[in-house]
């Protein structure tokens, strides 16, 4: 499903880095590894000031139900937690001397894992 | 007070000091005797039965250690059953690995249908069969059992102990851990070429953990008044083996209180970290009360912590053969090493934390989900160098030092399993 480019009226100043709403952790996993360490940089920037506010904004919604527009928000929340080692630890985006993220991807449909 | 004034190797006379020759990590040949005298001859974990939460689900796991397929599904009455993914007629496999549910099991070749536990149901053109009794004619079963809510298998004809006694030789005292309570979890696979002790010994002992994790987590881990990176303590069963290990209460994620008590030292690692690593400062600091289970240290099982240290972050509990079991207050890690073939394994890793009730919950729990992850490609990027260089048999032997004995044990436990089946 074709995501619309939308985020809630309080946060439409962070569509500039909306290709990091992604839905699921291989496809954050994949952006970060093919992304270079500026714009890493540049979306931990623009949304480390505003995690308070967002965090507060989505626990209005709870559930299945929540809008397209704050699950494209929810989904650049979870990117930041997926770019945080790559800021505060390795300085590059991928793990130092690492074994291939490629080839250790998340189980998406595991049964227990949580739909969001 | 840590006791550290003597060798964990004193107390384990019978394990010997010596090198530990490098065969069994580079054998075809050694590799079947394992596969025949362990994996074959003992409890093999599978998953948890909230896998399976209704009747009629079930789950499929090709497992290469023991040559086989197996089916795990509960049936109408709630009971689980484990049996063997192969039609008793022309030996198809019935379900594919995954999970699924149903309520019956249907081959695709000729239409032969079981129930969800095994028995025969129907057969396209009963009559044209010879002294045809269906009840004689059911899958193979195997035994299953759970321990703590994991589900086992043994595909031994008469297993040598019941899982009780396998398990609680070692584990009595952390039963009765939350594990119930976290049932959000997150998995990971990799198929590495390595073989599967050699992994395993990566991930029971904390020698490396200041080389292999020094960019990104041994600060998190305590140290001696030295500055050695050592585990707080040790202890080898007949089978299983124990590591307790003590953690930075001022790092976000060496602190075992962070996102639960949030101690004083928790206050103190978001106030440490929040100018060089804002965001595991904002995690922990958002993480507060956002879980649906709270845990606390001191509601856990006695068992945790075995040496009551203050410092205590995790114990890693190593379940024979291949079962890695990481616990925490707040969550808990498994891993198997699945053996595929001498020299490669499947590397199934999962942690699993309490539901998240808040966003802030959900975010605190991706970011140390995402530090896990990638502190789990620094652990596996030496393996394959590791495996090649080994395969080289320039080295005959390892050498270990005291706080390495896990290493050491699970040599001596295998080598041990398979002199005696071949002396039966």
């Amino acid at each position: 499903m074709i995501k619309e480019k939308t985020l809630p009226e309080d946060f439409r100043t962070l569509e500039h880095f909306f290709e990091w709403a992604l839905h699921s952790e291989t496809e954050r996993t994949l952006k970060r590894a093919d992304a270079c360490q500026e714009e890493i940089l540049a979306f931990r920037d623009a949304m480390l000031g505003r995690l308070d506010d967002i965090v507060e904004h989505l626990d209005r919604f709870k559930g299945e139900n929540i809008p397209e527009a704050e699950g494209n928000l929810y989904a650049m929340l979870l990117s930041v937690a997926e770019i945080a080692t790559a800021v505060e630890f390795y300085q590059q985006p991928a793990v130092i001397d690492g074994f291939d993220p490629r080839r250790f991807l998340p189980v998406e449909d595991f049964i227990l894992r949580p739909k969001f | 007070m840590i006791p550290q004034t003597t060798f964990l190797h004193d107390r384990y006379p019978a394990l010997g000091k010596e090198p530990v020759p490098i065969e069994p990590y580079i054998s075809e040949d050694f590799h079947a005797r394992e596969k025949r005298h362990v994996f074959k001859k003992t409890w093999i974990h599978v998953g948890r039965i909230e896998e399976l939460p209704e009747r009629g689900n079930y789950l499929v796991k090709d497992l290469k250690c023991i040559d086989s397929s197996i089916i795990v599904s509960r049936d109408h009455n709630g009971e689980l059953y484990a049996m063997h993914n192969v039609c008793a007629h022309r030996m198809n496999r019935i379900a594919c690995p995954g999970h699924g549910k149903t309520r019956r099991f249907f081959c695709r070749f000729h239409g032969w249908s079981y129930g969800l536990d095994g028995a025969l149901k129907g057969v396209p053109d009963e009559l044209s069969f010879f002294d045809f009794d269906k009840s004689k004619l059911g899958l193979a079963r195997v035994h299953v059992d759970t321990w703590q809510g994991f589900i086992f298998i043994n595909v031994a004809d008469k297993p040598e102990q019941r899982l009780g006694e396998f398990m609680g030789s070692m584990y009595s005292t952390i039963e009765g851990y939350p594990f119930a309570a976290m049932t959000n979890c997150y998995s990971w696979q990799a198929v590495v070429k390595c073989n599967w002790k050699l992994a395993l010994d990566a991930f029971q002992e904390a020698y490396h953990v200041a080389y292999v994790h020094g960019n990104s987590i041994a600060d998190a881990l305590w140290r001696d008044t030295d500055g050695n990176l050592r585990p707080l303590d040790g202890l080898c069963g007949d089978y299983h083996r124990r590591l307790s290990m003590g953690g930075n209460p001022k790092s976000v994620y060496g602190n075992p209180n962070a996102a639960t008590d949030m101690d004083v030292d928790a206050k103190d690692a978001i106030d440490m970290t929040s100018s060089q690593q804002p965001i595991a400062a904002a995690a922990l600091r958002l993480g507060k009360g956002g879980s649906s289970f709270e845990a606390s240290i001191k509601d856990l099982p006695e068992g945790l912590n075995w040496t009551k240290h203050p410092n205590w972050a995790f114990d890693i509990n190593m379940v024979f053969p291949d079962f890695y079991l990481s616990l925490r207050p707040n969550y808990y890690q498994a891993y198997n090493f699945r053996p595929l073939t001498h020299n490669t394994f499947l590397f199934d890793a999962r942690v699993y934390y309490p539901e998240a009730k808040t966003a802030g919950g959900r975010f605190y729990q991706e970011y140390m989900k995402v530090a896990l992850r990638d502190v789990l490609l620094e652990d596996l990027s030496t393996l394959e160098e590791t495996q090649a260089a080994t395969e080289t048999n320039v080295m005959s032997h390892m050498v270990l030092q005291d706080y390495e004995i896990m290493v050491r044990h699970q040599h001596h436990v295998i080598r041990q399993m398979i002199d005696r089946g071949e002396a039966q």
